[in-house]
Parts: structure tokens; C-alpha cells; sequence
């Protein structure tokens, strides 16, 4: 790699892979916020349970990967659901609330699994290998494999929301949940179910990053932010604009990062976040 | 009729005596403090220290403790998690000294956690150990503060003239480190080092401690070709996925890793493709016969066994040390800080299981209070870690001469 096209486009792939994986965690969170109304600090540590899912299943037990998906979506969705009956529901609703449960819930999470994990971080077996090298640009496979399971992902979200009848009683819901009552919407059990698949998307992406990473029971630290800056930036609530605030950040920690260190790199993300929240304080896509 | 007096006399005299010796021995406790983060990404350290000090008091109390003057100590320790945050670990150094007495505090982690915590043990002349990077922790300010394992001002001049001995082709190096004092250290004790060889330094990038995508910094960073890339203070897990993150995108160049403590999860995490031919300073294959004593395999297995996991190069290194301040203490028949410290040093060296160890390095602290050993340095191959020979510090090699691992 040397000249500055070979960077540019080096860049380009790597801005649309971090926007892939920011995609994977931020698009449960504001599932859950725009439906519930609530916020979930502790989303990220259902991510990193599913990258302990991934590391006992696939790595421990070698379950077929594609099953270990499954199984975390399913299980880490299923606890969140739980999660959701016995704690967030009765601060539905209560954003200062649910924020400082949440705060709770991620000591309570962290702390157990380093109780049972130790501290030292896990390795996952790297599952689509390969490098693929195209002029002076390369990346890998299992990289490429996460892109497309994350844009899969979010077509199968898309269409879950728009064509199912459990994804447009939360619409409803999330558009007004006084008048999706009245239509005989079952405001408790589409937000449980909401909550368990924005845990159960997060859960995936933890399966998909432990190999690409690796597994430990502070994983999901780092990334809570940049979720929270995700959903800030394109709209609180807004599917689209997370989408849209994954790609933004995903491009400015690209480009950013190759011609700037990391320290600055963060400082220009908050300038630009503040600028935007300033001209535009719904966000990119959000609702007035 | 006197002699049977005298016997009488003689009797009582005995069993006097043997009550006597009895009232005047007593069992006290000897408190030991640990202050260090016990929780969260830093507990990596943390524990390791902590558990260094757990280990050898227990040691020391099934050989019956400390017997200092006809008094026996049972050692206890007391251990607080500081988070690795400054205010809590001040907190909790008050809260050893002034409420618990504590005049030895042994382990501790996380630059910015010993800062604060010798703001509070200096002062109130208490011992304290350290693995934590940083020049100004050690000096003729805090005679009393040691510090177990190796720090970029003992190891960078070794382990990259000992690159350059076997690839004396390199010519420009960049680094990658955390952005705190020990990153900073880290980096710049291997820029130094790199400099006085001639090895020109064109990148030397910083990031916050829990970054896992490099793929940006990487592009810049290698489009500048480096002959050498060292990951300086990174942690373990930082570091696997930089290697792995660097071989991805192409990188197959050398590799060199300052401190890396636990080289067996780098391996796991980045693969072996991206390890091969890394270049370890704190890292080295303790079960291999060469340039290592045995006594460390048993060490590591101890440990191993205890707490199911392996053991971090700061953590045994704490071990060492803790055994030498008891062992100074009972050698001294004294728990007067000052004494024990003054004889830790004039009584050098001391044979562990790292190898012959001294407290040495006044030349850059102003004080000899570094723990130096000899300096392994391994490299790994296929996966494995293979020692490659090693080496001793200037002040080592003053006491110990041509000192060699037994073949």
C-alpha cells in the first residue's frame, strides 16, 4: 500500500465495513428506544453475551456457526425478553429511569461473566478465511462475510418491520402507543418482543465480531458510545437514520483515522456531532 | 536434704522457664495492603498482583509466618479494588494507612492509580510495590517504592539491538501504543532504543484502551512501510488484534512486542500466520529448558492450578519481590520499612526463580529501585514461543558477572 489512491480506497472499504458493524449494534438499540421509549446503557452487554454464546458453541462445543447465529439470536433475545418483563417494563416510558437501571445491569452483567469466564479474553476461531487482495487493497474474508450478514440482516429487519404484523404493531406503536392500544394492539407483548430482537441483533453481532476480535467480558465497553452517537446522530428512534448515522461514522473513523491519530479522530467525531446536534437537533433523520 | 532442695529448685526453675517462654512469645498480625484494580479491563494486572501477594502469605503462614524478635506474624493482606481510577485508589491507600496501619502495601497497577497512591504511602513511610510504568514512581522522593518486572527503561535497549543483531536491514520502525504513561513510556522507551541504532521512527500512533478496529490507523501507518512494527505497552488483547488486523491488510514485516504479558492468548487471538516471527521482551516459554530455571514451570503450574489461568510477567514478578521483603524482613528481624528496604538492597542477590535478581537502574531513577532479572527474549515460530537467548542489565551483570542459565 503507498500512494494516496491506494489509501482512498482502502478507506472506502473500511468505512463500509465499520458502518456494517456499528449498523449491527446501534439498529437494536433504536428499536428498542423508538418502541419502548426507553434507554438501554446496557445494550452492548447483550452483545457481548452473544460473543460468549459464540465462544462456548462454536469455539468450545464446534456447533455449526450458522446454528451458534441462530442459537444466540434466540437465546440472548429470549433474556432480553425476560429482562424486559421483569425490570424495563415498568419504566417504559422513563428515559432518566431506565438509563440508571441500565447502568446497573451492565456491572451485574460484566462482573458475572468475568466470575465466570476469568478475565483474560477468548478466542474465537477465525471462521471464513482467506485475505482477498485487489491492487494494493486488501481485507478479509471473514470481513467481507460480516458485511454481507449485517446487509442481510438489516433487509430481514426491513421487512420484518414493514410486512409483518408484529413489525407494523410496533410501528404503531412507536407512532403513537395510545392509538395502537385502541386498535387492539398488545402494547406488552410487541415491546417485550421488541426488546428481545434489538438484544438478539446485538447478540449477533457479538457472534460475528468474536472471531474477527476476540471475546471478553468488557467488549461491549467501547462500543456503547459510539451505538448512543449512532442513534443521536441519525434521529433518536429513527431505523433510517441509524442506518444513515452508522455510515457517517463509519466514514469519518475511515478517513478520519487514516490521515489523523486516534485522539483526533475522536475529537473531530464530537465537533462534528456537536455542529449537527446545534443546526439540527433531531438528528439526521429523526422526528420533530 | 540440699541436694534435693537444689533438684527442687532446679525443677521449678525449668518449668518456670518453659511457661515463661510461653508468656513472652505471642502471635500478632502482620497487615498487608493491596490496592489495586480488581475489576474491569485492568484487573488483567490487578489480579495477577493481588494474587502474588495471596500466594506467598499463604506460603509464608504454613511455615508458621514471620518470627520477628520472639514475636510471630500471621501475614494477612487486605485487598481493594480501585477501579483503576486515581480518586479511588487515594481513597483506599488513606483508608490502609491511617484506619488499618498498613505500613506495607505490596501490588499494584495502572500508572495513574500509583501516582495517587504514593501521594499518601510516601509521606507516611509505608513500602510499596509496583508494576506500573512511569519514571517518576521510583527516585530518592519515595525511597521506599519498588517496582517488580522490567519497564521500557530496562528493556527496549536489549530487545531491539537484539532485532537489529538478527535483522540488521531495519531501518525504520513505528509503534503502536496505548495513550496513557505506560503507553507513552512503552513507545518512546522503543524509539529511544531505536534511535541510538540508527532505526528512524516513522509512525508512532496512540490509542484510548478499548479500541479493537486499526484498520484506519493501519492504512496510514503502513503505507508508510515500516521494517518493524512494536506494540510497546498494548495489552493483550489490543495487541493480538493489531498483528492480526496488520497481516490482513498485508503487513509481513517484522514484529516486535516490548510487553507483552501473556503471549499465549496473542497467538490464539491473532492466529499464527500473524505472530510469526514476533519478537517478545516480557514474554518467554517458562517450561522450555533453556534460559530458564525450572523453578518457574512449577510456579506458573501453582498458579495455574489455583486460579485456572495463566499468569500475567507482572504478576509472578510481584511474587518474587513479595518473597524477598519477607525474607528481608526475617533475615533483618525487623519490620521497620526503612531497614528493610536499606538491606533489600545491600543484601543482593537473590536467587529466584526468574533467575538472580537485584534492585538496580540509579542511573535513570536516582535510586536503585527497579527489580531486574535476566532478560529472555523469545521469539514465536509455528506458534510456539521459542527463547532465543538472553540478557542481563548493566547493574545485573555488575553483581552477578557471567552468571549463565544452567544448560
Amino acid at each position: 500500500m503507498g500512494g494516496f489512491s491506494d489509501i482512498f480506497y482502502m478507506c472506502i472499504v473500511n468505512a463500509v465495513m465499520f458502518a456494517m458493524f456499528y449498523i449491527l449494534i446501534a439498529l437494536g438499540l433504536t428499536l428498542v428506544y423508538s418502541i419502548l421509549d426507553i434507554v438501554n446503557f446496557a445494550h452492548a452487554e447483550f452483545y457481548m453475551i452473544g460473543g460468549f454464546i459464540s465462544y462456548i458453541l462454536f469455539a468450545q462445543l464446534h456447533v455449526n456457526y450458522f446454528l451458534t447465529i441462530a442459537a444466540a439470536f434466540l437465546v440472548v433475545g429470549a433474556f432480553g425478553v425476560l429482562i424486559e418483563k421483569l425490570i424495563f417494563k415498568r419504566f417504559r416510558g422513563m428515559v432518566l429511569q431506565s438509563f440508571i437501571v441500565s447502568l446497573g445491569l451492565i456491572w451485574i452483567f460484566r462482573e458475572s461473566m468475568r466470575f465466570i469466564f476469568g478475565q483474560w479474553p477468548k478466542e474465537v476461531p477465525v471462521v471464513f478465511k482467506g485475505i482477498i487482495t485487489i491492487g494494493k487493497t486488501s481485507f478479509s474474508v471473514e470481513r467481507l462475510v460480516i458485511t454481507i450478514i449485517g446487509l442481510l440482516l438489516i433487509v430481514g429487519l426491513y421487512f420484518f418491520i414493514t410486512k409483518t404484523k408484529q413489525g407494523r404493531a410496533m410501528r404503531s406503536i412507536a407512532q403513537n402507543p395510545e392509538a395502537a392500544a385502541l386498535q387492539g394492539v398488545d402494547i406488552n407483548y410487541i415491546s417485550s418482543l421488541a426488546f428481545g430482537i434489538g438484544c438478539g441483533l446485538a447478540a449477533i453481532a457479538g457472534v460475528l465480531v468474536g472471531s474477527v476480535l476476540c471475546v471478553s467480558y468488557s467488549m461491549g465497553a467501547p462500543l456503547i458510545l459510539k451505538a448512543f452517537i449512532i442513534i443521536i446522530l441519525g434521529g433518536l428512534g429513527s431505523i433510517p437514520g441509524c442506518l444513515l448515522g452508522s455510515l457517517v461514522l463509519g466514514f469519518v473513523d475511515s478517513f478520519g483515522g487514516a490521515f489523523f491519530t486516534a485522539p483526533k479522530v475522536e475529537f473531530i467525531t464530537y465537533i462534528l456531532i456537536f455542529i449537527l446536534l446545534v443546526l439540527r437537533p433531531r438528528g439526521l433523520l429523526g422526528h420533530e | 536434704m540440699k541436694k534435693k532442695n537444689l533438684l527442687i529448685a532446679f525443677f521449678v526453675l525449668a518449668v518456670g522457664a518453659i511457661f515463661a517462654g510461653d508468656a513472652f512469645s505471642e502471635t500478632k498480625t502482620l497487615l498487608i495492603g493491596v490496592n489495586a484494580p480488581l475489576t474491569g479491563p485492568a484487573s488483567t494486572w490487578g489480579l495477577g498482583q493481588m494474587r502474588s501477594v495471596e500466594m506467598r502469605i499463604d506460603e509464608f503462614n504454613a511455615k508458621g509466618g514471620l518470627v520477628i524478635n520472639g514475636t510471630t506474624y500471621k501475614l494477612k493482606y487486605l485487598a481493594y479494588d480501585n477501579k483503576a481510577t486515581a480518586v479511588e485508589a487515594a481513597s483506599i491507600a488513606k483508608k490502609l494507612i491511617y484506619d488499618k496501619k498498613v505500613k506495607y502495601l505490596l501490588g499494584a497497577a495502572v500508572g495513574a492509580t500509583c501516582r495517587a497512591i504514593q501521594t499518601v504511602t510516601a509521606p507516611n513511610d509505608v513500602m510499596f510495590t509496583f508494576c506500573c510504568w512511569g519514571k517518576m514512581l521510583l527516585g530518592k522522593d519515595v525511597p521506599l517504592n519498588f517496582r517488580s518486572g522490567h519497564t521500557p527503561f530496562e528493556l527496549a535497549d536489549a530487545l531491539v539491538s537484539g532485532i537489529k543483531k538478527i535483522h540488521p536491514n531495519i531501518k525504520t520502525v513505528a509503534t503502536f501504543s496505548p495513550n496513557d504513561t505506560s503507553g507513552w513510556d512503552g513507545a518512546k522507551g522503543v524509539i529511544r532504543a531505536a534511535k541510538k541504532l540508527g532505526i528512524k521512527c516513522v509512525a508512532e500512533e496512540y490509542y484510548g484502551r478499548g479500541t479493537t478496529d486499526f484498520h484506519a490507523v493501519l492504512t496510514r501507518v503502513l503505507a508508510k512501510k515500516p521494517d518493524l512494527i512494536d506494540l510497546a505497552a498494548s495489552p493483550m488483547s489490543t495487541g493480538g488484534i493489531i498483528l492480526k488486523q496488520a497481516y490482513e491488510m498485508g503487513y509481513r514485516g517484522h514484529k516486535g512486542w516490548l510487553a507483552c504479558g501473556m503471549i499465549k492468548g496473542v497467538i490464539e487471538i491473532a492466529g499464527q500466520e500473524a505472530t510469526e516471527g514476533l519478537y517478545l521482551g516480557t514474554s518467554w516459554d517458562y517450561y522450555s529448558p533453556k534460559f530458564t530455571l525450572p523453578l518457574i514451570g512449577q510456579v506458573m503450574t501453582k498458579y495455574k492450578e489455583r486460579y485456572g489461568e495463566e499468569w500475567d510477567y507482572f504478576g509472578f514478578c510481584n511474587y518474587a519481590l513479595a518473597k524477598i521483603i519477607f525474607d528481608t524482613m526475617q533475615r533483618e528481624q525487623t519490620l521497620d520499612v526503612h531497614e528493610v528496604a536499606k538491606a533489600m538492597v545491600a543484601h543482593q542477590p537473590y536467587l529466584t526463580f526468574l533467575g538472580p535478581v537485584v534492585f538496580g537502574n540509579a542511573e535513570i531513577y536516582g535510586l536503585p529501585r527497579a527489580m531486574l532479572h535476566p532478560l529472555v527474549v523469545a521469539q514465536v515460530r509455528k506458534g510456539k514461543i521459542i527463547n532465543m537467548s538472553f540478557g542481563l542489565h548493566p547493574d545485573l551483570k555488575k553483581v552477578i558477572g557471567d552468571w549463565k542459565f544452567p544448560e
